[in-house]
């Protein structure tokens, strides 16, 4: 049978656009929590198809067979690049809404995170350059009816999307015009759309003041990262590729230094989320099969990590407000389920042996030591100061007297489901870490051949 | 002998720690955990299968064509179009052998202690976590094949390790002595993983069987010049921090915060003793450069002589018992570095053992003087310390504060080290805080 027939890709999207709809009719919070959790768990198991489609299918591709609202029809495509980025992102959207606290129903819009969930597949399903600009600079809308429904100060964050999104359009349409510097432009915003050094205060500041529900839909799966891996890897030479990854490695060193230091727990998350999104880009700017695959691999898994390491931070939010890391708070004995979570999950992220980010950093700082020499340290020393610190965040949180509680706050059955499945998702995915390597590598090969191929027709020209 | 049954036993070692390690922490994750005579069958029949799969590979490996057994185990991930592979390779030899009976007959030992001392203890379960978690990445270490799997092990031991120093967390000395241990850690394992991924560079050098190790103990290597001085650095680097060498004896007597089936096991036999044994397993590429076995002797001596020195004046039996097990450490990586490894081996067996009955009777040392002085009828001599007798007086005292301020090695680390490296990184995480204040003009 001809898995690419089935419209897998059409109910990935559709499915949350219509159930936007159906839990916005909903007048009850509750019943619009259970609707959109219907809705996303058929988004992700039709996510999960599509997956399955491209891996396994006939064309190795699945394609929109529905009316597609954009004027290209072939600007969207799921290939083995961008499949399990929408499988993940429907987990980690899932995932959200299972464990969102009871206490932030009626704040919190169900709705809006359904169509948050339709423009993230439809921004890691564009293949056009125009389509992707266009869709990133839509998605800024998140975030930022998050930061003014929470009455945060906007400048900063503005001030960067506004600019990332302008160039990464203004870069889009020069480069469809054929003008040179079009992927010079477009590839400035994605760095700044991506946080990396010195455009990353926003997305601390983002961290620190959102929602952190809402700014994981947003950021956990790295979107900035998908249009530098699908537009600038494959027209960069290699001379700026090799510059764009010393500038990675330096801000993934960067930012897991200064993870060391802090003194809240979601600045913290922030230098945490920086660190690792750079190591996905040092792995993807170092433009071999192996250091690219690893930087796929690295990206998958960091971020379901990091969604599973965020979401356990949001509970111990709920519990005990802001957690100051300035002394022990000794939480470990009122919450033993939270402790091992985020000590598995922040173990995962760090890429600790036998979970999936172990080989997929060690591909990545291998490529780093192999093209880059002694910078390729920088990799290495980021990913031991990362392991630092996780450990250290977990002491100041869970160690110490304990605190005495007059209300019961052990962990809640959705709490721990959310939490077996990422800590699941990650373990297995480590053990068994064979088949995403594989089709990683596929995905890599892929792209350096399309690299390759541009490279080709510039020589030519 | 048929050579699948001694595979399937030889991989039974790490497959039944591993079952074990899934079974606690599932059931204890999960909040199912099983009751504390529940821990001590599955734990004791663990300890029991692996003790007997030791004793046949012992007696039988000798009566084989080649002596030694390796087993290529599961590939993790393997990339044949890249030449990239990662897997699992378990190696029996003249040195994984005895270190690995040694583990186990330990690790025995501290389970059945550990059963009684920390009965009824809130973190019974928690213990027994990291103690099979322990278990495995000993396992893994002592039975490696190749540097991946031994890295793999090095580093559940240290992850263990670091949690357990912080065992007892309701107080907070623990979590900042854990976390003190698990820096030196992280910097010994960087130092390991850059050592490994260079290794990956000369082929076949980071498969013991046929490239950095041999047979043990011979063996030969494809690395040699600089580039053996080099990647042995790295690897002196790691030992230094796996087993508190000089200069990063600091953490040892912080490990002491942990109950003592865990001081025992850990920082007085096992782990301590991991760096030397990686020493071992890489002496054909240490032995490449003279520079480095001399830099390993001086390394050796240099902790020998601190740690003699700071043991005598300790004030606490675990802390006096940590620094004299670090003399012998010193000792035995001062051996390898003279090139006698049969020795250091059982230097090291032997002295594990020692020092980890020394451990478990510290709980109850002045209970043993009062029966040794009633035996005797009579107070133990006491003997005038050697310090006293070749140092002038005021060089006594002098001596006196460096040894109990442990040479001061820590408070030098952190002086030159680690407040400039954190003050710095405060300074600019301030410097952030103050222009995302501006900006957003707040």
């Amino acid at each position: 049978m001809n898995l690419a027939a089935l419209p897998f890709f059409d109910l990935a999207w559709l499915s949350p656009l219509l159930g936007a709809a159906w839990t916005a009719a909903a007048k009850d919070p509750t019943v619009a929590r259970r609707r959109a959790i219907a809705t996303m768990s058929v988004a992700l198991f039709a996510a999960g198809c599509v997956w399955a489609t491209v891996e396994f299918g006939r064309e190795r591709v699945a394609r929109a067979h529905l009316f597609v609202p954009w004027p290209d029809q072939q600007a969207f495509l799921v290939d083995s690049l961008n499949a399990p980025l929408i499988a993940a992102t429907a987990f980690i959207h899932l995932f959200v809404i299972i464990r969102a606290p009871r206490a932030k129903y009626h704040r919190f819009s169900f709705a809006g995170a359904l169509l948050f969930e339709t423009l993230m597949f439809a921004t890691f399903a564009s293949v056009a350059q125009l389509a992707t600009a266009t869709l990133t600079a839509v998605a800024v809308v998140g975030p930022v009816l998050t930061l003014v429904r929470e009455r945060q100060p906007l400048r900063l964050f503005l001030l960067h999307v506004v600019t990332a999104s302008f160039l990464l359009l203004v870069g889009a349409v020069m480069t469809s015009a054929s003008n040179p510097w079009g992927g010079g432009v477009f590839a400035l915003g994605a760095l700044i759309a991506s946080g990396l050094f010195p455009f990353h205060l926003w997305a601390i500041d983002l961290f620190e003041r959102g929602s952190l529900g809402a700014m994981l839909l947003a950021m956990a799966p790295m979107p900035a990262t998908y249009a530098i891996c699908r537009f600038v890897l494959p027209s960069a030479t290699n001379s700026q590729l090799q510059a764009l990854q010393m500038i990675a490695l330096a801000t993934a060193l960067y930012a897991a230094g200064l993870g060391l230091v802090q003194r809240d727990a979601r600045r913290y998350f922030g230098r945490l989320f920086l660190s690792l999104q750079a190591l996905v880009l040092a792995g993807i700017f170092a433009a071999t099969p192996l250091g690219l695959g690893g930087a796929l691999c690295l990206w998958i898994s960091s971020s379901l990590a990091l969604a599973g390491l965020g979401l356990t931070l949001r509970s111990l939010e709920l519990r005990h407000g802001e957690i100051h890391l300035v002394r022990h708070l000794g939480l470990f004995r009122s919450t033993p389920f939270l402790a091992s979570s985020f000590l598995l999950t922040g173990l995962a992220c760090v890429g600790f042996p036998g979970t999936l980010s172990y080989i997929a950093l060690e591909l990545v700082q291998n490529s780093a030591l192999e093209l880059r020499g002694s910078m390729g340290i920088l990799a290495v020393a980021a990913v031991a100061l990362n392991a630092i610190s996780i450990l250290r965040v977990y002491f100041l949180a869970f160690a110490g007297p304990p605190r005495e509680t007059p209300i019961a706050i052990a962990s809640t059955v959705r709490e721990r489901v959310g939490g077996m499945a990422f800590v699941g998702i990650v373990a297995l995915g480590g053990l068994f870490a064979q088949p995403m390597v594989e089709g990683r590598l596929n995905a890599a090969e892929k792209v350096l051949a399309e690299r390759a191929a541009k490279g080709r027709l510039a020589e030519k020209n | 002998m048929n050579e699948r049954l001694l595979e399937m036993v030889g991989s039974s070692l790490v497959v039944l720690p591993f079952l074990l390690l899934a079974y606690l922490a599932v059931r204890s994750f999960v909040r199912r955990p099983p009751s504390e005579e529940e821990v001590g069958a599955v734990v004791t029949t663990t300890i029991g299968l692996n003790l007997a799969a030791a004793l046949f590979l012992a007696t039988t490996l000798p009566f084989t064509a080649a002596g030694a057994l390796y087993i290529e185990g599961a590939t993790w991930a393997s990339i044949p179009s890249h030449d990239y592979q990662f897997h699992f390779a378990l190696q029996f030899d003249l040195l994984s052998t005895p270190f690995m009976a040694m583990a186990l007959i330990l690790c025995g030992t501290i389970a059945r202690f550990a059963l009684r001392y920390l009965h009824r203890e809130p973190g019974f379960h928690r213990f027994f976590v990291l103690y099979s978690a322990f278990l495995l990445g000993m396992m893994l270490t002592s039975l490696a094949g190749n540097i991946e799997t031994l890295f793999v092990g090095w580093e559940l031991v240290g992850l263990s390790s670091a949690l357990l120093v912080a065992f007892f967390h309701e107080r907070t000395a623990p979590a900042r002595n854990g976390i003190r241990v698990w820096s030196v850690y992280r910097v010994a394992d960087a130092c390991f993983l850059l050592a490994a991924l260079l290794l990956h560079h000369h082929p076949g050098a980071g498969d013991f069987s046929h490239g950095a190790g041999g047979v043990w103990p011979m063996g030969s290597t494809s690395v040699t010049g600089w580039s053996a001085f080099g990647i042995g650095l790295l690897l002196l680097v790691a030992a230094a921090g796996k087993s508190a060498l000089f200069p990063f004896c600091g953490w040892l007597p912080r490990a002491m915060e942990g109950p003592t089936p865990s001081s025992a096991i850990f920082y007085g036999a096992l782990s301590v003793h991991l760096g030397a044994f990686l020493l071992l397993r890489m002496e054909p590429l240490i032995e490449q450069s003279t520079l480095l076995c001399a830099l390993i002797v001086v390394v050796g001596l240099t902790t020998a002589a601190f740690a003699a020195i700071a043991a005598g004046v300790q004030a606490d039996i675990k802390s006096s018992l940590s620094f004299s097990s670090l003399v012998q450490v010193g000792l035995i990586v001062a051996e390898i570095g003279l090139g006698l490894r049969t020795i250091a081996l059982v230097h090291l067996i032997g002295h594990a053992f020692l020092r980890t009955l020394q451990f478990l009777r510290a709980p109850t040392l002045l209970h043993d003087y009062h029966l040794l002085e009633n035996a005797l009828g009579e107070r133990l001599p006491r003997r005038t310390p050697f310090a006293d007798r070749i140092l002038h007086p005021s060089w006594r005292t002098r001596v006196y504060r460096w040894a109990l301020e442990r040479g001061r090695l820590d408070a030098t680390i952190d002086r030159w080290i680690v407040h400039p490296f954190l003050s710095t990184l405060t300074r600019l995480d301030a410097l952030e805080k103050r222009i995302v204040a501006w900006v957003n003009r707040r």
